[in-house]
């Protein structure tokens, strides 16, 4: 009888040493834990999709050129607010309005020797809207294809859609091409 | 308009970092176990095996993800594990579960859904200790994975603060199908007869996991995150012993 009680005795602290054991190695394991509680990955891409406006000089030398003082903004925006107000820019990014089949973008340029006939490029660009989700990191969001691009010429020479798809990816869109005097 | 800045990215190699010194800290305090392990791969009988080649049945229950979808984890994968013991070394493994998820990111602009769904792993597990009398052992196994299951994106919020157009949408019933494999390490501890602990340390890999139109399934029944990396089981087994008719004769 009391040889039986040691030996369950001695089974009892075998397994509670057993047990001190697992847990002091679980211990070792808290830096795995949290680091993969601490697992964050980014959006390396924009979380909306955007559509990259470049500008080029007209002719072979295919340069990208900068054009003084320009303004760009969208048509019907709520607040009449710019997108690009009065820039030296080459390049400008937009988005295209949801809910809608059309979207307007006008280009002003503001420079004072202009005639004001002649101050304004406007971009129109008909499309339709899908929504796409790729990854948690971006997110939803609305991608677009473009059916149909138009622009005026009052200082643009030339305009190229060069891709039809409208997403997340940094890639020019639309390249505007300007006369640039030698 | 100027793009959204991406966020800082926590680099892999201080993930990588952490893991091996867990499991350096682990391996150091095995030591005994490793060393004694040694002594025993050979037995003084001559024979190779110290347990007979069917030496049991497992079966496990996995305590940890229950706990970690308690402290608010939006995904879980609830799983039992069954497995046979070959001479103590070979572990023939499959684990089945329910894996779900209910997560609304805290940067992100929806909510993924999978509701309760069944996912498999098969796979080989291989002691190292395998005939060691010791009351543990380490072990190494890899793992593949599948489930077949459908997601819902809900609760997605279209704005555009140039525009000022707020949206709402959702994309229901997106159908895959994802493979993934396994790699794992881990520890189990014998208790009491055929009662053992042990936690076990995994990196998954996803081999594919089909897109459904222009969605891209995120969270994956029993693979957790596409992005996969490390995971964590803590589970309770218990080993049912089955004893052939030879054993029976030499027992008696």
């Amino acid at each position: 009888m009391i040889s039986l009680r040691r030996r369950l005795h001695a089974a009892r602290s075998a397994a509670s040493g057993r047990v001190a054991a697992f847990v002091a190695l679980s211990l070792c394991m808290l830096p795995l834990l949290l680091s993969t509680a601490c697992n964050t990955e980014a959006c390396l891409e924009s979380k909306t999709s955007i559509f990259n406006t470049a500008f080029y000089a007209y002719g072979d030398s295919g340069v990208k050129v900068i054009i003084d003082s320009v303004s760009v903004y969208g048509v019907g925006q709520y607040r009449d607010s710019l997108l690009v107000d009065t820039a030296n820019i080459s390049s400008f990014q937009a988005t295209l309005r949801s809910g809608r089949d059309t979207t307007q973008y006008v280009i002003r340029y503001d420079q004072h020797n202009l005639n004001p006939r002649y101050k304004r490029d406007t971009l129109t660009f008909v499309y339709h809207s899908y929504i796409e989700f790729e990854s948690a990191e971006c997110g939803a969001m609305y991608n677009y294809v473009i059916d149909d691009f138009r622009y005026t010429t009052w200082q643009i020479v030339d305009a190229r859609l060069m891709t039809t798809e409208v997403n997340n990816q940094d890639v020019e869109t639309v390249r505007l091409y300007y006369y640039v005097p030698e | 308009m100027s793009k959204p800045s991406a966020f800082i990215t926590m680099y892999p190699s201080s993930r990588i970092l952490s893991v091996v010194m867990a499991l350096l800290l682990s391996l150091l305090s095995l030591s005994p176990l490793a060393a004694q392990e040694k002594k025993s791969q050979r037995l003084e009988d001559g024979s190779r095996y110290r347990y007979p080649l069917l030496d049991g049945l497992i079966v496990g229950v996995d305590l940890f993800q229950p706990v970690v979808s308690i402290f608010g984890q939006q995904y879980a994968n609830y799983q039992a594990s069954l497995e046979v013991s070959f001479y103590n070394r070979f572990f023939p493994i499959w684990e089945t579960g329910i894996g779900w998820a209910d997560n609304t990111p805290d940067d992100g602009n929806f909510t993924y859904k999978v509701s309760p769904t069944l996912y498999n792993r098969l796979g080989m597990l291989y002691n190292f200790n395998y005939n060691s009398t010791a009351p543990g052992y380490i072990y190494g196994g890899l793992l593949y994975g599948f489930s077949v299951f459908s997601y819902d994106i809900t609760n997605i919020d279209l704005t555009s603060s140039y525009w000022g157009t707020s949206d709402k949408a959702a994309i229901y019933d997106c159908h895959s199908r994802a493979q993934w494999l396994e790699l794992l390490a881990g520890i189990r501890v014998n208790l009491y007869k055929g009662l053992k602990m042990g936690f076990s340390v995994r990196y998954k890999v996803l081999l594919k996991a089909a897109d459904y139109g222009t969605t891209r399934p995120w969270i994956i029944p029993g693979m957790g995150k596409r992005n996969g990396g490390f995971d964590f089981t803590y589970s309770v087994y218990y080993q049912i012993p089955i004893k052939t008719r030879k054993q029976r004769v030499a027992a008696e």
